[in-house]
């Protein structure tokens, strides 16, 4: 009993009446629940997938067996994270089997990193200023431009930088949901979310430098 | 700059993620106010953030294959009912 109403908390915590509302229509396999939940989060599950994998045809073979391997498994959902999440754990497992297999994952090499970021202190401060950036802060970017850095500066992260950078500042999932999605607990996601932040700046900082400030007056031309 | 520097830095996320309380965020402000390299930094850091939204809209390939995979998904039980 006390089993029944933890699962019923625990359900009701994580899922939104119009959630549950769609599950028991997903369970119920009408059509229009699965296209709702397509059209809803089709567009941002393909987005991702191309940015873990890079390959915008992969990326949709991946979200299809996802939806195929969710459909399968509805009846065995029961709601214990949200429907956001429990979407972009199918695409994340089967987007880092893909890469495992064809050898492109990427781990994260926390010590190298951290000994990196370490290296730039000297007791604590500063040892020189970052330097500054060209095209950016003083002279607002546009989203072409943008655009541009960030297919160059994302493909630079690890794997796991990347899928945390892209659900909690593209998506604007919460810890809970991104710790659901890729199977982490929160002091990891702490972390991971820390280091990812880093790396992107540094990424975006290789693409902002001179040779990049070239490139983007080249993109005006 | 400060020795303070790289302590203030790990605490950066909370101040990102408006994690913290008023008086600790006053701190975290009042350090970047005094110490150009730290206030570069976490500017970089949310323009940095601010790149990725901005690039983050589905292209129109993305786009498409949701559209393929939502019609393709219902048709069949479409075609049954």
């Amino acid at each position: 009993m006390v089993l029944v109403l933890l699962r019923a908390l625990l359900t009701l915590s994580a899922m939104t009446n119009a959630e549950a509302a769609l599950l028991e229509r997903l369970q119920r396999d009408e059509p229009a629940a699965w296209r709702q939940l397509l059209e809803r989060h089709g567009p941002a599950l393909v987005a991702y997938a191309r940015r873990i994998c890079g390959d915008a045809a992969q990326a949709e073979e991946l979200v299809q067996d996802a939806i195929v391997a969710i459909h399968g498994g509805i009846d065995r959902f029961e709601g214990r994270c949200s429907v956001k999440s429990w979407l972009y754990r199918a695409v994340h497992n089967r987007a880092i089997d893909a890469l495992r297999r064809q050898r492109r994952f990427v781990d994260v090499d926390e010590a190298r990193e951290d000994a990196d970021w370490a290296d730039r202190f000297d007791g604590g401060a500063w040892r020189a200023a970052p330097p500054p950036w060209c095209g950016s802060l003083d002279q607002r970017i546009d989203a072409k431009r943008a655009l541009a850095v960030v297919e160059r500066a994302l493909p630079r992260l690890p794997t796991q930088h990347r899928e945390v950078l892209w659900l909690k500042e593209v998506e604007g999932l919460d810890a809970v949901e991104i710790c659901d999605a890729l199977g982490i607990s929160p002091a990891n996601l702490r972390m991971c979310l820390h280091r990812a932040r880093r790396a992107l700046q540094q990424a975006v900082a290789l693409e902002l430098g001179s040779a990049a400030a070239e490139a983007l007056t080249n993109l005006e031309a | 700059m400060s020795p303070r520097c790289a302590a203030i830095l790990a605490q950066v996320d909370a101040f990102l993620d408006h994690e913290r309380g008023a008086l600790e965020r006053l701190r975290f402000a009042a350090h970047l106010a005094l110490c150009p390299p730290c206030d570069r930094y976490v500017r970089q850091l949310q323009e940095a953030r601010r790149l990725l939204r901005l690039a983050a809209t589905p292209s129109e390939s993305d786009l498409a294959a949701a559209r393929r995979l939502a019609v393709a998904h219902a048709r069949p039980r479409e075609a049954k009912g």
